[in-house]
């Protein structure tokens, strides 16, 4: 007994350790079940979209082996963004609204087929309510209590609620109008007002927008008035008189009239189609829910659901009897083709893909944010560097067009003072030229009354001498007629002397009116007047090198006057072909005296032998010089004046010019023992810029032989200041 | 006074050496030759037609470099010339003058008429400094001053001469003289015995061509100044 005890006793606790084993079996295939969601759109709030799919959904869980599926009703308002946020395995929604989010990935799994006799099925019934839904019987019993109050009034509305058209099931629109309205057909409306609810609504105004549009009404041809939620404002501007026509969604009317809103045989339908539906519609009626599966959820699930929902009807006549009406309520269909609805959206321009261009945008941005950030970067950079530059260039032009403005200032200004150089030249020139003849006629008329005088003095004489030779009234007539006649000639003499006199007084005011515009004295700088003067001879200048090397930097000087000295001398160079120019400042001694010389040299081979003499000096007559100096000039138009005004400067200055010539290289060589180190070497480019530079670089010269003016100034000129401590510092 | 005509024909015996002691003072200034150098011929003749007039004796060159080939510069004589000349400038005539301690007188002629051109040619010695066309008065002015003047230079230049003939020892004892010194003196301030003291104002008195102590002073005088 004892035996068979014990080996009852392990058979129990085998039995034990078998059925915990079960038990842990099933917990791990428990264990192992999923749970997925199911969003909904609940257009009409959480509860109402709780009450109509949880029993559905119950019903679909039943019949899942393990997993399990959860409601989640969404708000119209942000159910999109909340779809794509949260992963849900499986939406049920309008199709048209599908169309405006991303379903990569999605399979269409059924459409709900609406049944146009059960419509109203959904509806909530108490007598579906059991005993185990209530936590205690005394709820139950309440809940009995109030359903047999509730009877009598509930079947006093069935007849009337049953056929109850709903807008909820499927999408349509219905264009309306007064019944005694002049609008027959859809072409009428040109001109009209019509009010719809939204813009973007496609169970409402687009559908009969599109509807109009290919019966040749377009949207400009009418005009629309969108008056927004809730939707029965459409039909009570209608009914208003306010507008025209009402653009309504399906069955939105047979609501009303239904609730009593509205007396629906005072409207009139405008193209009115035959549908499956209980409502009327000017439209194509397309279905409204659509079961569809994300991505997230998984093939079998998916096998399950399709199952359910397409044998669902046969298995569900076997089923207990609360299901029976909510299976043959949901018609599931296999899934409708969206096709249609995205057309209509497309020629509307109201799909999403056209509609959301600037989303793809953004989405490629997105995609490509460190390629788009580095183009972006790029082109700040650049924006950045393009202003940068165009402010630069903008200054630069500024500082060009100030630098015009002086160089034209300096220009005419130079011009003025060798216009004043000129007129003084020419003036003493002439004066000159006239002062020679007044002088010869002054000296002859003069000499003349001298002669004239003494003549009469010895005819006084000699008549006293022959006083007793001859009848002394005959002699005295005589003596006195000579006497009237030598009076009037000596008049007559002395009127020339005066007229001379007078002659030459003017001559000499003209040249003290010429040589009167001495402007003030001011420190010059000799390297920056040169520069100055490379400027003013412009594209005269290309090709041209200029040299300069001085010992000394700035000179007391009227002003502009180094200006009409240089620009003189070189324009004289530069018509000769010269190649290069050369500005030498060094002291020299001449004539016992120290001079500060300015030797202007160039490579045009030089003045002409004839008319250089050994003795080559300013104190030349003013017509052999004009001579010389007009050889040298050959400018078409030159007067050859050029060097005339130096020598004139430079005597104003109290020095000398001399003209010779020189060994080029001779010169570059002295150029070159001022600046030891280096020569300063000035090239004006073809962009205008003057530029200093050094260089050891000897340039060939055109000529070996070239001219060169020295300009000897009174060394008092040079500023004290910069005699020799700024040697070689220009 | 008795004047020795001085014409072209005896120009070139007019020297300092040909020159004795008295003829400077018998030289009237008016007969003195006017050299007149102008490039200008008209001009030339005419300036000769004018101071003729003034029966002055004149002479016409056309440059500088003719009249100085051609005169002997160390006689007395004034000169008109034109500033601007070819070859050389009236300026650079003055300083050739000078350089040379000619006795001539120079009247600078310019068409110009600028200030400064006579103050640089009235510093350099130039008698005067006429505009053109010349005043006839302003001329004679500056001829009569012009003919003192080159008698004077002559004069010292003929004292000058005599005086450098003269040896280290004689220049003292002229130079005592002229200090109204008298030979006792003269011999202690040179420490020489009075004797040599005559002997060396004998040869004084001969070689500055004096007659009498009283005109070596004269002549010293005029050296000094």
């Amino acid at each position: 007994m004892q035996f068979k005890q014990q080996i009852m006793e392990v058979g129990y606790v085998l039995i034990r350790v078998v059925f915990a084993l079960m038990f842990v079996l099933l917990s791990f295939i428990k264990a192992n079940a999923q749970t997925y969601y199911l969003g909904v759109l609940a257009p009409q709030g959480e509860a109402a979209a709780q009450q109509r799919w949880q029993p559905w959904l119950d019903e679909l869980n039943d019949n899942l082996t393990d997993d399990t599926i959860v409601l989640v009703p969404l708000a119209l308002e942000n159910w999109q963004q909340q779809i794509e946020a949260q992963q849900f395995a499986l939406v049920l929604g309008p199709q048209i609204q599908f169309i405006k989010m991303d379903t990569m990935g999605w399979r269409w799994l059924a459409t709900l087929q609406a049944d146009p006799q059960t419509v109203k099925s959904n509806e909530f019934k108490m007598s579906d309510v059991k005993q185990a839904d209530f936590k205690t019987d005394e709820q139950y019993k309440l809940y009995k209590q109030l359903e047999n109050e509730l009877s009598l009034s509930k079947q006093a509305k069935a007849d009337k609620s049953v056929n109850q058209p709903s807008a909820m099931e499927q999408i349509g629109s219905a264009l309306w109008v007064k019944a005694d309205s002049d609008i027959q057909q859809l072409r009428d409306l040109q001109q009209r007002k019509i009010v719809a609810v939204d813009p973007d609504a496609f169970g409402g105004y687009l559908l009969i927008a599109h509807l109009l549009q290919q019966n040749g009404v377009l949207p400009s041809d009418y005009e629309t008035q969108f008056v927004g939620y809730p939707i029965e404002l459409t039909l009570s501007a209608l009914a208003s008189g306010a507008v025209d026509a009402a653009i309504a969604p399906l069955c939105l009317m047979e609501e009303m009239a239904g609730q009593g809103k509205i007396e629906q045989s005072q409207y009139r339908l405008i193209n009115p189609v035959a549908t499956d539906s209980n409502c009327q519609s000017s439209t194509k009626i397309y279905p409204n829910w659509t079961l569809a599966a994300t991505s997230q959820a998984p093939a079998a699930l998916t096998e399950q659901i399709n199952q359910h929902l397409f044998t669902g009807g046969q298995r569900s006549t076997n089923s207990n009897a609360s299901s029976i009406d909510t299976v043959a309520e949901l018609r599931w269909l296999a899934p409708e083709s969206s096709v249609d609805a995205e057309r209509i959206l497309y020629e509307m321009n109201q799909h999403p893909t056209q509609k959301q261009l600037g989303a793809h945008i953004l989405d490629w941005i997105q995609a490509h944010r460190l390629w788009v950030g580095l183009i972006f970067f790029i082109i700040i950079i650049s924006t950045i560097n393009y202003g940068w530059m165009s402010w630069l260039a903008w200054r630069r032009r500024q500082q060009i067009v100030i630098q015009n403005q002086l160089i034209r200032d300096y220009d005419y200004k130079l011009q003025q003072s060798e216009r004043f150089a000129v007129i003084g030249e020419m003036s003493g020139a002439i004066a000159h030229e006239i002062n020679q003849p007044l002088a010869t006629i002054q000296n002859y008329a003069q000499g003349l009354l001298i002669r004239s005088q003494n003549t009469y003095f010895d005819k006084d004489t000699l008549s006293e001498k022959t006083d007793l030779e001859k009848p002394a009234a005959i002699e005295k007539k005589a003596l006195k007629k000579e006497a009237v006649e030598k009076e009037k000639v000596e008049n007559a003499l002395q009127q020339i002397v005066n007229e001379t006199e007078r002659a030459a007084a003017v001559i000499k005011n003209i040249r003290h009116w010429a040589g009167r515009s001495q402007p003030d004295e001011v420190n010059v700088d000799i390297a920056a007047t040169y520069q100055q003067c490379i400027m003013l001879l412009g594209d005269k200048a290309v090709g041209i090198t200029f040299w300069f090397a001085s010992d000394y930097q700035q000179l007391q000087l009227p002003n502009l006057m180094l200006d009409q000295l240089l620009i003189n001398c070189m324009l004289n160079a530069e018509q000769q072909g010269a190649s290069h120019i050369m500005l030498r400042g060094q002291m020299a001694e001449y004539d016992s005296k120290r001079w500060l010389v300015l030797h202007i040299t160039d490579d045009g081979g030089g003045f002409n032998e004839a008319c250089l003499t050994d003795n080559q000096s300013v104190s030349q007559s003013s017509s052999q010089l004009h001579q010389q100096y007009a050889i040298r000039s050959t400018k078409a138009d030159g007067l050859g004046l050029g060097l005339m005004i130096c020598q004139r400067l430079c005597k104003s200055l109290d020095g000398k010019m001399q003209l010779s010539n020189v060994d080029v290289q001779t010169e570059f060589a002295d150029i070159k023992v001022i600046d030891s180190h280096y020569q300063r070497r000035i090239k004006r480019t073809l962009n205008g810029k003057v530029q200093l530079t050094e260089t050891d670089t000897l340039y060939p010269s055109k000529n070996v032989l070239g001219a060169q003016v020295s300009l000897y100034l009174p060394l008092h000129l040079v500023d004290g200041n910069n005699s020799d401590s700024n040697k070689n510092s220009s | 006074m008795t004047s020795i005509p001085i014409s072209n024909e005896n120009l070139d015996s007019l020297t300092a050496d040909s020159l004795s002691d008295n003829l400077y003072d018998k030289i009237v200034p008016e007969q003195l030759v006017i050299h007149i150098i102008d490039d200008e011929e008209t001009v030339r003749h005419s300036c000769e037609f004018l101071i003729s007039s003034l029966g002055l004796t004149t002479q016409i060159w056309q440059s500088a470099l003719t009249f100085l080939q051609q005169v002997d510069i160390y006689a007395p004589a004034v000169v008109v010339s034109d500033l601007m000349l070819p070859d050389m400038s009236g300026q650079e005539l003055q300083v050739y003058l000078n350089k040379h301690d000619s006795p001539i007188a120079l009247i600078a002629l310019t068409g110009n008429g600028e200030i400064a051109d006579a103050v640089t040619m009235l510093k350099k010695g130039a008698a005067d400094y006429l505009e053109k066309p010349i005043s006839s008065r302003r001329l004679q002015e500056a001829l009569a001053r012009a003919q003192v003047l080159t008698i004077k230079r002559a004069k010292l230049y003929y004292i000058g001469k005599l005086y450098a003939q003269l040896t280290d020892k004689e220049k003292q004892v002229a130079n005592e003289l002229l200090q109204g010194n008298l030979n006792k003196i003269i011999a202690d301030h040179l420490d020489v015995s009075v004797r040599t003291v005559e002997v060396h104002r004998s040869q004084v008195m001969k070689k500055m061509k004096s007659q009498h102590v009283s005109e070596l002073i004269q002549k010293l005088v005029l050296l000094g100044s």
